[in-house]
């Protein structure tokens, strides 16, 4: 072999090797992305139903590889043999009577609901693997005696309480004739599908699109339901500003991932007044209490959210106070609540709370009745917070409060109406005030470890699917204990496993949006 | 079609057919993944999903094995495609051609003793068939 030959012969060979890397990083990086859920029975629900709810019926997909994985470690010992075996139990074989029914999503959809007539119109539609033998089977388990009939060129099954029809590969299941008319009539192009919802579409495409469960309903046509469209209703919902919130269209999504399980909702609506409650952060007081702190409740901006509610609401809080009878209106029952605090109005106290808030409760003795906690926030005048402070302890005190310094902080403590010491101390820009040994000890940093660098803490924030707005967390094996007397082998083994919660608002990209997950140990 | 004729587009194939095989339907799931039909390229996929729920050493180190077995046929099927029309002159042709007669032949026997003797997926039957057309090609071509 000639020198030029060996040489494009390596040049050749190096080539090869960078095919070889080129196709196994594509084919690895693109085959173990997570794979999306294709709403396509949405492509045959009516256009306005009062709640659709899918499912993920892809047992393969990455949601329920986790799903089941996180199940197990809940207690249950291979629970996809378990399942089948059920069914199996049941006389129902999972290849022949289960497996045509797998076609990647499934939903139920209810519409045209009223509860003055108790009249309800919906169906289930599913996505089937082989529709022909999903429809054999619905057909014999039902008992029922079916005869054919068609409309708009469609064949469907009339079986008096139930009405089958294949459209594609799709089984629809209705409870009524003219739901099995209005499906067919989507199909056909007669009428709107859900999937041509703009709001539908807006959701679905706010929320995560691998999931196990998704859900979206339109509050409207609930509350029209429930409270046949009673219009004083609405106007009193959209007087107090949540009108956008609970009156438009939701959405929400559950599903699994590694660590744990996780649900989003987002809601056409804006946040309204409330947006500065919702705006996203980084909450900076989880650093400063205690890492066994059971419960963390976080929020921000609670001053300019109250003066934006009563500035677009206060005829209709003037209204209700006046109604309710001890006050003529709001100014005279905010001050009548300031005065039992000592002060000449309670909205010296709202006002303090201008930026950052947080409520830390721990357990030290592990015991539910003997809670340590305490309120941290930011204070951006802190004389005018020294003086309201001082009001509000000595409105409550059973004897004159006392001063002591921690730590370089001069902290003022009482005890209380009843029998608890509490003080508060303001170090900084922020206040601490609690129980007097919980605010003591996050004055002092004396507290170990704190919740911020915690690996339960972390583990559940870095899970969240959303960005944090105004949350709570829960430490849901310390809770569980505590609710157990604190005795740990009381637990059963879902109990044991289950990790941190947070449940969670937030505005983002201009959307409302609910979020939480619950982490899950290893076993 | 000579037998030349027939040699040389028995050459051509091997790597296209195995190329497309990997992308078609090796295996339906078990148990309750019955209503799934896997072709390599999803097996690839749905192996990495399992790897990433921090399962043991073993069972790790197993996926990967099988991810980077599986993926070694669209590999050695590009380059049976590449290298087809210099088949004599550079070893890569008979390292992949030879690697797809292993694969195959072991899948065969996985499939075989968990199906019995039935007709293979399509995917799988296709990667067979670019095997067997590799040996066929390795013996009937002088050297």
């Amino acid at each position: 072999m000639s020198l030029a030959q060996r040489q494009y012969g390596i040049l050749v060979t190096i080539a090869l090797a960078v095919v070889a890397a080129a196709i196994g990083g594509v084919v690895l990086f693109t085959s173990s992305r997570a794979s999306e859920v294709d709403l396509t029975t949405a492509n045959l629900v009516p256009s306005d139903p009062a709640l659709y709810l899918a499912f993920n019926t892809d047992l393969s997909s990455s949601q329920w590889v986790a799903a089941f994985k996180l199940i197990e470690r809940l207690g249950a010992d291979n629970p996809e043999k378990q399942l089948r075996d059920t069914l199996l139990d049941g006389g129902i074989d999972w290849e022949k009577d289960v497996a045509p029914f797998l076609g990647g999503n499934a939903a139920l959809y209810m519409r045209g609901f009223n509860i003055s007539d108790l009249s309800l119109q919906g169906a289930a539609i599913v996505k089937c693997k082989d529709a022909k033998r999903a429809l054999e089977v619905v057909q014999d388990r039902s008992g029922l005696d079916f005869s054919e009939q068609k409309y708009s060129g469609v064949t469907y099954f009339d079986g008096g309480g139930m009405f089958l029809a294949r459209i594609g590969d799709h089984l629809v299941v209705a409870i009524d004739d003219s739901s099995m008319r209005e499906v067919i009539d989507v199909s056909t192009g007669k009428k709107a599908s859900l999937a041509s919802v703009s709001d539908f579409k807006s959701l679905r495409d706010e929320l995560t699109t691998n999931f196990l469960i998704f859900v979206y309903m339109d509050a409207n046509s609930f509350t029209d339901g429930i409270f046949g469209g009673d219009a004083a209703l609405k106007d009193a919902l959209k007087a107090s500003g949540a009108g956008d919130l609970a009156l438009k269209p939701s959405a929400a999504v559950i599903g699994a991932k590694g660590p744990g399980f996780e649900f989003q909702a987002a809601a056409v609506g804006k946040a309204g007044d409330v947006s500065p409650m919702l705006a996203p952060r980084s909450p900076k007081f989880a650093a400063m209490v205690p890492a066994d702190a059971s419960i963390f409740f976080s929020t921000t901006n609670l001053a300019q959210t109250w003066k934006a509610v009563k500035g677009n609401s206060k005829t209709e809080m003037d209204t209700f106070f006046r109604e309710q009878g001890d006050f003529r209106n709001l100014d005279e029952a905010l001050k009548a609540a300031g005065q039992e605090l000592g002060l000449k109005n309670i909205e010296e106290l709202i006002n303090l709370f201008s930026g950052e808030m947080s409520v830390a409760a721990w357990f030290p003795s592990m015991d539910k009745d003997l809670a340590q906690a305490v309120v941290i926030a930011d204070v951006a005048d802190a004389a005018n917070a020294r003086r309201v402070m001082d009001s509000v302890l000595s409105s409550s005190a059973r004897a004159k409060p006392r001063t002591e310094t921690v730590n370089g902080v001069q902290m003022t403590f009482v005890v209380n109406d009843s029998g608890d010491e509490i003080g508060y101390g303001i170090v900084d820009s922020y206040m601490v005030f609690g129980t007097a040994k919980a605010a003591r000890a996050v004055v002092a940093k004396d507290f170990g470890p704190n919740l911020g660098g915690a690996a339960k803490y972390q583990k559940t924030v870095k899970e969240m699917p959303t960005a944090l707005g105004t949350f709570a967390y829960f430490d849901v094996a310390n809770l569980l204990r505590l609710t157990s007397g604190g005795v740990p082998v009381d637990l059963d083994d879902a109990e044991k496993v289950l990790q941190g919660a947070i449940l969670n608002m937030v505005e983002e990209r201009g959307v409302a949006r609910v979020s939480g997950v619950i982490t899950i140990a290893e076993k | 079609m000579s037998r030349r004729g027939l040699a040389i587009a028995a050459h051509l194939a091997v790597g296209p057919l195995a190329l497309v095989g990997f992308f078609l339907p090796w295996a339906h799931g078990p148990g309750i993944l019955a209503a799934n039909e896997f072709t390599g390229f999803t097996l690839v996929g749905f192996a990495g999903r399992l790897q990433q729920l921090n399962l043991s050493l073993t069972l790790g180190t197993g996926l990967w094995v099988a991810r980077l077995a599986i993926l070694g046929v669209a590999v050695a099927g590009a380059w049976q495609t590449l290298l087809a029309p210099v088949h004599r002159w550079h070893f890569g042709y008979a390292l992949s051609g030879w690697y797809l007669v292993v694969f195959a032949a072991a899948a065969t026997v996985v499939g075989v003793g968990k199906s019995g003797i039935v007709v293979p997926p399509f995917g799988l039957a296709l990667v067979i068939i670019a095997a067997v057309l590799f040996l066929g090609t390795r013996w009937t071509t002088p050297r």
